[in-house]
Formats: C-alpha cells, structure tokens, sequence
C-alpha cells in the first residue's frame, strides 16, 4: 500500500513523507469504505454524467479573440526571466 | 476619513480575532457616487483573480500570485461601483469544508472563536457574519457557500451553474463549481445576483439565459405553492430542530402554502459523499496540474524541470492537499478508472434523476443547513464510516451534481449557535427561489445578524 501511494504522489509530482503516506493510509482505509459502498449501488445501463447541465453551453462562437494577455504581462509572475524567456533548468544536457 | 479610520480598526480587529482575510486592500480608488452599488462593500474569495492583487486560493504554492487581469465577476462588480476591501481566507484550493486548511491558518467563528467558520468560503462567510462586508463572493463545489453560511448565520447563495461567469476564478473541480456569495437578508441577496449574472464569452460553461431582476419576484403570492421538506434529513435531526422545522411547517400553511414531506432513496443519499470525493478528485488533479512554479506561484528550481516541478508541488502544498489528490490519482488509476470514475459518474445520474424525481412534486426542497456543531479548530473531527450524521452534513451536494439553485439562509439557534435551512429550486428559477426564501426569513424573522466582535 505504501508504494502504491508514493507511486500515485509521484505521479502527481509530490512527494509525502514516511508520516504522511501513514495519515493519507489512514484516509484511503475510510474511503475505501465509501468506494465499497459505491460499488453496491447498481448502475447497469446507466450513462455517465460529466456535466450537470447537458443541454446548454454546447456551441461554436465566432472566430474572434474574446481577450488577449501581452508577453510582458504573461511574464510577471514568472520566477526566472531572461531577454523575454521563462529560464528553466536545462532539457538537453550538453555533450561530453 | 474618519469613518475610514473606524472601518480599518475594525476590520484589524475582526482579522486578529478570526484569521478571516489573506489581504486587507487599504488603497482605495475613486468611486462614482451614481453608480447602481457605489461603495458598498464586498470582500472576494482569495480564488478570484483581481489584477495586481495577491490572489492565493488559499495555498503556499500561490502565495505570491499577483494575476495581470480580473475575473469576469470582478469587472461586472467594479462597474457598478463595489468598494473590494480584501481577499478572504478559504480552504487551500477549495479542498475542503472547514476553514482549516489555508496556508494563512484556521478561519474562526464568529459565533465561538473556539469553533470553525466553515468552508471552503468560510473567510467570506465572516466578513459578512462581521458586518464588514455587505456582500463576500464564494465559490461552491460541494456546499462551500450553503454551509459556512450556515454556521456563520449569514444568507449563502449557489446559483444555477453556468449563471454567473468561472473566468478567472481558479477551478476545483470544473463540473461541480459555482461562483456565489453571501448577504445578510434575501432582499439583498436577490438584488446583488442581477449585477452578477450572465453570460460571458469568456467562459464556454456560462449560460445564455436571460438575467432576470430578480428581486421583482419577491411578495409575488406563493398560496398553492408546495414546499417539500426532505424527510431524510429530517428523520435525524435532533429533536430540538425538528421542533423548530414543524413550527415554520405549520406556518407555512397558515399562508396555504403546501407543505409535503418527500423522501428519496436512502442508498443514493448515502453514496452521494463517496460519489462526490471520487469525481471532485479526479477533476482537481488535472486542474492543479498547471501549479508547477514554472509560470507562475511559487518555485524552487532543482537540475531538472521534472525535480524542480516535484520540490515547488511537495513544499507549495498541504497534506490536505496532497491527500484528496491522491484520492483523485488512485480513481484515474488505468486499472480503477471504470470501478472508480466512470462508476462515480454513472451514480451521480442516479442521483441527479432521483432529485428530478422530487421536484416533479415540489416547488422547493428544504432541509437543515447542518445538524452538528461546527468542529473544535483545535480538535478536528475524525472522519467516520458511513452514520447518519455524515449524511446530513453532505446531502447539499446534490445540488453540485444537477447545477440547481440552492440558498442557506439563517434559521434557528441553538446553544448560541446560529443553524441555516437550505432551500433548493429547479435550474434558472432563481427569482422564485428567492421568493420562498423571503416568505421564510418573514416567519423566522432572522435577518441582518451582525455578530459584532
């Protein structure tokens, strides 16, 4: 069970320490009753339902740009900028 | 000036007694007078965008997020001449129904500074509860307006989805969430709705039915009307509730309204929590995706890309946080997803045809806010296998599931305590819902309740 949630949390891109992967143990044990009960309920035939409100909001709006953001604005809450570009550790290491 | 002064203590003091804003906003603008809302003062949820102001949703990973543009809902404010006087505190991201898991600390109580506000919109439901605020927007995935207002004796008000504008207010879970607000009496909450409703291109989900005026339909005569009480909830109430829901029964009918009790089917009640924390998850987990400290938030940057996304999310979230993620990985798991997900989904069609159901035969439904006291913020309740109390704390999440109208208003107290009703309508019908909310805060006569501090 353990490596299984560090698996998901990794996954996520996080990672919990040994305490924690005890709590969310804990946490899983409770749900795992509330899935269990879930399973009982018989769904045979029955079509998902992803949205609340399945006859409004599907359409084709125009093709026009409802609002744009400039760079100089995207760039603002970014950590590291350099001549006009989010920096970010390197992808491709360099040659031996 | 002076009255400025007074406000600013005052609001000082609420904050140190109640942890309820993430940010005080001091420097105000100029404000027309002939405005239709001119300086009345309204405090937003710390998940709505407002330019240039801090807007963390609650977590470490945002808390230095300034957005470069406002959500839509901020700009309608802003044109009619709202006076914004902070960002309130809330659960980090939405996740959760106590108050307790911000990065900024636990939001009190009014009430008892002992107790939680609720949440997630609990830091909203206080600087209404306070009378700091006439209006506080909210957010509501899974009751996060209904209850804190509920605890906090304030009116809470959840649109139908897709009434008022999500651009710019950070998502939950995409299906389940609603922009809503609090108020202090129903004529309030009525009017305030029309300025906040409507279509936006911006967001593909808002809706194109008209906007209404909807405090028109208050006083319109509701003899012959029914309002169903759910019978479910009812059943495990305490006795000193139940007392006081046969009173505004009894009441009801003196203005010949109906009163029906209606029930609906035990096991899709109690599948409503485990259908909830299994969708709401799922969606969260690809939502939060895009908290990576590479554009924006919070960063710790590592050697690699892939290290410095998995040091900024470990360090920029709660295990709350974590945990409910978790929940929604493990569902979206390849060998989970169709027990897990798509079971959740095919259960909340059950559920949302069940309610369809009942309206056929009730004009409203009505049911207790919530039946127990708000939890100790330094003891938090343990969660429990299936009782009936979890029940009744959840049921109001079937109105995140079908997108329906729901309204808390203060109802009753008890112990010191104030305890809301919920009242639900059918999708859009919100002038009529205010309507019935209306009759009810004239029998209970609970209005403008300002817990001073």
């Amino acid at each position: 069970m353990k490596a299984k949630i560090n698996k998901i949390a990794e996954s996520l891109y996080f990672r919990l320490t040994d305490q924690e992967v005890e709590e969310v143990i804990l946490e899983y044990k409770l749900m795992k009753e509330y899935f269990k009960f879930c399973q009982s309920i018989d769904t045979t035939g029955v079509e998902p339902l992803i949205y609340p409100c399945e006859k409004e909001t599907f359409y084709l709006r125009s093709d026009a740009n409802p609002s744009s953001i400039s760079k100089a604005d995207v760039l603002k809450n970014v950590s590291v900028v350099e001549d006009g570009y989010v920096v970010v550790p390197a992808v491709i290491k360099n040659a031996e | 000036m002076q009255n400025n002064q007074d406000f600013m203590q005052k609001i000082e003091k609420v904050q140190s007694l109640t942890n309820a804003f993430v940010t005080i906003i001091k420097n105000k603008t100029e404000i027309n007078p002939e405005l239709p809302l001119s300086k009345v003062k309204v405090a937003l949820k710390d998940n709505i965008s407002t330019k240039g102001i801090l807007t963390s949703s609650g977590s470490k990973s945002l808390s230095n997020y300034y957005p470069v543009f406002n959500a839509t809902v901020v700009d309608k404010l802003e044109a009619v001449g709202v006076e914004f006087i902070g960002k309130t505190a809330m659960d980090e991201l939405g996740m959760g129904g106590t108050g307790l898991s911000s990065y900024t600390g636990p939001i009190a109580n009014p009430y008892d500074l002992k107790r939680v506000a609720g949440g997630s919109s609990g830091g909203s439901a206080v600087a209404v509860s306070t009378g700091l605020a006439r209006f506080a927007l909210g957010t509501d995935t899974g009751d996060s307006i209904r209850k804190p207002a509920s605890y906090c004796g304030v009116v809470g008000v959840k649109p139908t989805y897709g009434r008022v504008s999500r651009y710019g207010v950070m998502p939950y879970a995409s299906s389940l969430d609603h922009v809503g607000y609090f108020a202090s009496n129903i004529k309030d909450a009525a009017t305030f709705l029309s300025f906040i409703a409507g279509r936006d291109d911006k967001d593909m989900t808002s809706s194109k039915h008209p906007v209404e005026d909807y405090a028109s339909f208050i006083g319109h005569d509701l003899r012959g009307k029914t309002f169903g009480f759910l019978k479910n909830i009812y059943d495990v109430c305490p006795l000193e509730i139940q007392a006081e829901l046969d009173k505004l029964q009894l009441a009801l009918k003196r203005q010949e309204i109906n009163v029906k009790m209606v029930e609906v089917d035990q096991e899709l009640l109690k599948a409503i929590y485990g259908t909830y924390m299994t969708i709401v998850n799922a969606e969260s987990i690809t939502n939060h995706a895009s908290i990576d400290g590479i554009k924006y938030g919070v960063s710790i940057l590592k050697d690699t890309v892939e290290a410095s996304i998995m040091e900024t999310r470990t360090e920029g979230f709660s295990l709350n946080t974590k945990r409910r993620m978790i929940l929604g990985g493990y569902a979206l798991e390849p060998e989970n997803q169709e027990k897990y997900y798509w079971k959740a989904l095919k259960i909340r069609r059950l559920i949302v045809e069940e309610f369809e159901k009942v309206f056929k035969k009730v004009d409203c439904l009505l049911a207790i806010g919530h039946i127990e006291k708000p939890q100790l913020i330094n003891k938090p309740k343990k969660m429990t296998i299936y009782d009936e109390a979890l029940i009744a704390e959840n049921y109001q999440i079937f109105a995140n599931f079908n997108g329906y109208p729901s309204i808390t208003l203060p109802f009753m107290f008890k112990e010191g305590l104030p305890y809301g009703i919920n009242v639900t309508a059918q999708p859009f019908e919100e002038g009529n819902l205010f309507n019935y909310c209306q009759t009810i805060e004239d029998i209970t006569g609970l209005k403008d309740l300002i817990k001073e501090l």
